[in-house]
């Protein structure tokens, strides 16, 4: 037994051990030529460790891809000067910018290109595959280097201007290891990483020496805010209490919130188009899999005007195509197209299930073909929770006993390994220009979990191949036209809705926001170098 | 004295792995990979499977455990499979934020339920009993999320007394104790809620005890009799009832901080069980049980400082 003075110190000394911990706050002085911004956060900016979208916010103010996309989705150079596609298409020829340096001092010239893609990028990016046709990388001058392919990639400059290519220094990658990414990143961009404190903010400071920026930017030379801070809040309404009293200048938010500040005069907010395009995935393997007016059927069977509605609060638009504005292969005639085939007509779903045999006895609510009842199993991630009770009541209307099952996001390639499901309610933010087509609809080329319905469509290969090959850009157009056709006419991928999903909004006292707002995602490129306070 | 310490620290080593291993256990039964979660589903198949050799997630369930066992004893906590950082490196980056939050919020949950709950005992079925009551109940049915994005709208916004977001400066300046206050009222109040009630019971009840009726008897103010006679002698239901309420702030403390941008083990540990980021959750349900042991040590200690009768030896 100790004396209870000791028990009491004791007693403290251990509040105060835990306590201890708590001392370490990373402090930032917000200036007048601070842009504050939010971010939900992320778990590296390596590129090589992970390939999410949100690093892409940060590595694009940091670091710089070869070509950038403008707002019309059509590549511009950054890094590059010149460039050429050989006449047998067997060689692309680059010559990069002169006199620009990474921001740990390392010069950007061909051999540093050569060691970072061949010894680094090609071996671990997760967009590697992209350059699988590249044989070599050869040096052919100081500035100047050849990509040797083994098969002709005429939309070479569309891949390298995807913004997960981006360029770094593999010095950078060697001298600090795991913690690239972490407590590192080195560019050539308008902004120089200085610090990520875990959980509350990345840091930026205005690189003096860029001059390089892509020239569909009002300001190609360096960035008119010293530093930009990127604070990580997570909650809508909290980003949008922090912009209403100043201590934010620029938000992305769901849509949903801009009518909280739309109605404050000092406000500039205007929907940037992140487009996210929503549909039903019928699983060629289950029991839609075989039979096209099964799947009309449930085609027919989705009110989009009441789905938007009832799910959306009326923020979406009835979608008629996989592929939106902001991805490459963009047709503006799917909408006529589409509303051809995708409308809403309960009897005509009725109708078709009759005809496939799915017939609804008397006295009954679900259909029944053979004594089976039309029992089928809903997939969707939980927080399209709601939207998926919808659809499901839509389809139960026609005479299917649906089971709706959502999981959370860390499920989905497990839920999709065991292929226990006839629907999917899913969905794709397009935020890269990448071609959606590719992805969601192909079984050749690339890996395969994109396409999860399982369909495997030699016609539908050919024409999206045609698309990411040909020369031509009115071939190109016409392969990507009929591919999105046959998309909706074969019924795999049944499009629901685009939601414009986030609003960027700006302090008044902020200015060269109109091009971000135009642009189909929040290029940082834009953010760093086009906006100043007025 | 030093023995119990002794003993009771040598008992935290098997239920904090006992703790890890379920988490280890229930993590990878869930469905889905960590590699192919952030390497996306366009990257190469054998690109994954490099990674996952490099992590041993290859290897049969029952191997990766004895790995990590004898990681865990040789004091490694693995990797981030998300971050290739340390695991032990990102949760102690956390960690601090997280227990000034908890522990604010337990103080002023503990000083908020004495304080009401001593009032409602000493005003018995009056007007300060039923609006304690009125409170309590409401603290307690109040969301935390709400109940989090209510203050701040008041306090923050529509008068501008506290900071929105964020942590602030270190938490014993003026800058980090106004950053504090908001998120650790808001994790604070409903547990206020219910220890109070809890409080006004164990009191009422001491109340009754003729040791009580005694001192009344003597002529001592009711001032005196309620702080020397019957305060003290309710204290061990309330220790208790603290000591079981930290599990539950550090679970709150995963919605507080959501809302109110606080940097701690939280956002992290959210994040962490999206991405199946095992070395994280592992690590961080470790810290957990820890912490949550090491309270109950200290209400331990409580006990026999609030009754000599109880002795730890």
């Amino acid at each position: 037994m100790v004396a209870k003075g000791s028990r009491a110190v004791i007693a403290v000394a251990l509040v105060l051990s835990v306590l201890a911990f708590g001392t370490a706050v990373a402090q930032v002085t917000v200036t007048e030529d601070t842009l504050v911004t939010t971010w939900g956060g992320t778990d590296t900016l390596d590129t090589f460790r992970s390939a999410l979208a949100a690093p892409l916010f940060v590595l694009g103010l940091v670091c710089d891809t070869l070509f950038a996309f403008d707002q019309n989705l059509q590549p511009q150079p950054v890094l590059v000067e010149s460039w050429e596609q050989s006449d047998d298409e067997m060689t692309w020829s680059f010559a990069l910018k002169e006199g620009i340096t990474f921001h740990d001092g390392t010069p950007l010239n061909a051999a540093e290109i050569e060691t970072y893609l061949e010894e680094l990028f090609f071996p671990q990016s997760f967009t590697g595959w992209m350059f699988s046709n590249v044989e070599d990388v050869l040096v052919t001058g100081e500035y100047t280097f050849d990509f040797v392919l083994s098969a002709p990639v005429p939309l070479m400059i569309f891949n390298l201007a995807y913004p997960w290519n981006i360029i770094q220094p593999a010095g950078a990658y060697e001298e600090y290891g795991d913690a690239y990414g972490y407590d590192a990143l080195v560019g050539t961009g308008p902004f120089v990483f200085e610090e990520w404190a875990a959980g509350e903010h990345v840091l930026l400071s205005r690189n003096p020496d860029y001059t390089h920026g892509p020239s569909f930017l009002e300001n190609t030379g360096p960035a008119h805010f010293d530093q930009i801070l990127i604070r990580e809040i997570r909650e809508s309404a909290t980003i949008v209490n922090e912009f209403r009293v100043g201590d934010v200048n620029y938000i992305g938010i769901p849509t949903s919130h801009l009518d909280v500040v739309q109605g404050d005069p000092n406000v500039t907010a205007g929907v940037v188009t992140n487009y996210g395009s929503n549909y039903i995935e019928v699983n060629a393997s289950g029991l839609f899999g075989s039979d096209w007016r099964m799947r009309a059927a449930v085609n027919h069977a989705f009110d989009r005007e009441g789905y938007i509605q009832a799910g959306y609060f009326g923020a979406a638009q009835p979608s008629y195509g996989l592929v939106t504005p902001a991805s490459f292969g963009y047709w503006p005639g799917m909408d006529e197209f589409g509303k051809k085939i995708l409308y809403y007509d309960a009897e005509e779903a009725a109708r078709l299930l009759d005809a496939a045999g799915w017939v609804l006895p008397a006295g009954k609510t679900v259909r029944e073909k053979d004594g089976e009842p039309l029992s089928i199993k809903l997939i969707t991630f939980n927080f399209w929770q709601t939207q998926g009770e919808i659809l499901a009541a839509m389809l139960t209307e026609v005479g299917m006993d649906v089971e709706l099952f959502a999981f959370e996001y860390g499920s989905f390639y497990g839920v999709l390994e065991e292929d226990d499901w006839d629907l999917f309610l899913a969905g794709w933010i397009d935020q890269s220009g990448f071609s959606t087509l590719q992805s969601l609809v192909t079984t050749a080329g690339i890996p395969k979990l994109t396409n999860v319905t399982g369909n495997s469509n030699a016609a539908l290969d050919a024409l999206v191949e045609l698309m990411n090959t040909t020369p031509e850009p009115v071939v190109r157009e016409q392969a990507a036209a009929a591919a999105q056709q046959k998309v909706v006419s074969d019924l795999f991928e049944i499009p629901t809705v685009l939601t414009l999903s986030y609003a960027g909004v700006i302090a008044e006292e902020v200015g060269g926001f109109e091009l971000l707002n135009a642009h189909p995602w929040r290029l940082g490129l834009i953010l760093a170098l086009d906006m100043y306070r007025k | 004295m030093l023995t119990y310490l002794i003993r009771r620290l040598l008992v935290m080593i098997p239920i904090v792995l006992g703790v890890a291993t379920i988490v280890f256990f229930a993590m990878r039964l869930a469905p889905g990979d960590p590699v192919r979660i952030i390497a996306g589903p366009q990257a190469p198949e054998d690109r994954v499977q490099e990674i996952r050799e490099k992590y041993g997630f290859d290897k049969p369930l029952i191997v990766q455990y004895t790995i990590w066992l004898s990681q865990i004893v040789r004091g490694e906590f693995g990797n981030s499979v998300a971050s290739g950082v340390p695991a032990i490196r990102m949760v102690t980056e956390r960690l601090g934020a997280t227990l000034e939050l908890t522990i604010s919020a337990f103080l002023v949950s503990l000083v908020l339920s004495v304080l009401l709950g001593t009032l409602a005992a000493v005003n018995q079925n009056g007007f300060i009993d039923n609006l304690v009551t009125f409170n309590a109940m409401l603290w307690l049915s109040m969301p935390g999320f709400w109940l989090g994005l209510m203050l701040m709208s008041v306090l923050a916004v529509a008068v501008p007394i506290f900071p929105i977001s964020g942590r602030g400066d270190a938490f014993w300046t003026w800058e980090g104790i106004r950053h504090l206050i908001l998120p650790a009222v808001t994790l604070a109040l409903p547990s206020a809620g219910a220890t109070a009630r809890i409080v006004r019971s164990s009191l009422l009840e001491t109340m009754s005890q003729d040791y009580v009726r005694t001192a009344r008897s003597k002529g001592l103010k009711e001032r005196l009799v309620v702080s020397k006679h019957v305060f003290r002698n309710s204290l061990i239901p309330l220790i208790t009832l603290m000591a079981l309420r930290l599990p539950a702030l550090f679970g709150g403390a995963v919605i507080v901080e959501s809302v109110f941008a606080w940097p701690g083990l939280g956002t992290l540990l959210i994040k962490a069980v999206f991405n199946r980021d095992y070395a994280i959750t592992q690590t961080t349900a470790l810290f957990i049980a820890a912490l949550v042991i090491l309270a109950n040590l200290l209400a331990d200690f409580m006990y026999s400082v609030a009754d000599p009768r109880i002795r730890l030896d």
